[in-house]
């Protein structure tokens, strides 16, 4: 059974759009809370910038990558009609 | 030089901010260093797999390849996430003391967030409990404030910084807060009562 390589990528974005949207979220109602201070803003500023890195990070080292091409996995084949004796 | 004034959530406008405090730094400590070893130790274990030879080279252009790199990445976004949270949790939770009452600020998670105030003048007592060698060492401690509610509206917050200065403010102003529950004395002369009419007819 072939499976296309580019799946693992589009399941990688799904995920990583999900992360983000609770980052935002997040940050959003720190914001309400009462999150005013510098401080607080840079701390803020440095985990998003953490997780640009590991976005990046990723993206450059799969740059190379044909994501047109596909993999095979072997299935096994479990037959369901009884056997002839 | 003036000082800066604090402000805070939900400040009335006559009311003073004294101090907005968070938790001992140690309690953040403890749990970004839990995150910190969660990212750092797959990072050691490949770098010791390639020093010493075990693996040659992670080959990105094998499947298993995309998907160890994909995986690895989701893995340090869900911690780098987590952490940021835990991180604002700790940052939102805060003790506040104004001239007027105390407000304990608790964030249970992220879109849950609990919001207790006691006026000052309600505040009976304020203890300090330290335990343990880390309490003793660093200096924090579990402070519990008193209210004439009774028990269930005590306020309990724990791991204090400079427990014993925060219990000795708060109590200076708790002092210095008008008492809303006790009668004032009267200042103005009693009223005299009306005079009452002579009565002509018989009983």
């Amino acid at each position: 059974m072939s499976i296309p390589l580019a799946i693992f990528l589009y399941i990688y974005l799904a995920i990583a759009l999900v992360i983000g949207i609770f980052t935002l979220l997040v940050l959003v109602q720190a914001i309400r809370f009462g999150m005013k201070t510098a401080s607080s803003y840079v701390v803020s500023l440095m985990f998003v910038g953490a997780m640009f890195v590991v976005l990046m990070f990723t993206f450059v080292s799969l740059s190379g990558v044909d994501w047109s091409s596909t993999f095979s996995i072997s299935v096994p084949n479990i037959s369901t009609t009884p056997e002839s004796t | 030089m003036t000082k800066k004034p604090i402000n805070f959530p939900d400040k009335r406008a006559d009311e003073i901010g004294i101090f907005i405090m968070h938790r001992h730094w140690s309690v953040l400590f403890g749990r970004m260093l839990r995150w910190g070893l969660l990212i750092v130790l797959p990072i050691a274990v490949i770098a010791v797999l390639l020093a010493t030879g075990r693996v040659e080279s992670f080959a990105v252009e094998s499947a298993g390849g995309v998907a160890i790199v994909l995986g690895a990445s989701i893995f340090m976004l869900l911690v780098l996430v987590l952490a940021f949270q835990d991180w604002l949790d700790y940052f939102l939770d805060m003790l506040i003391l104004s001239n007027e009452r105390v407000i304990q600020v608790e964030q249970v998670g992220m879109f849950k967030r609990t919001v207790s105030q006691l006026s000052l003048d309600k505040v009976q007592d304020v203890m300090v409990e330290t335990k343990g060698m880390m309490s003793s060492f660093f200096g924090f401690g579990t402070l519990t404030i008193e209210s004439a509610g009774g028990e269930l509206n005590n306020f309990i917050i724990h791991n204090v910084p400079h427990a014993e200065r925060i219990q000795s403010q708060i109590l200076m102003y708790a002092k210095q807060a008008p008492r809303t529950g006790v009668e004032p004395p009267h200042t103005t002369p009693p009223v005299k009562p009306p005079p009452v009419a002579p009565t002509t007819g018989r009983l």
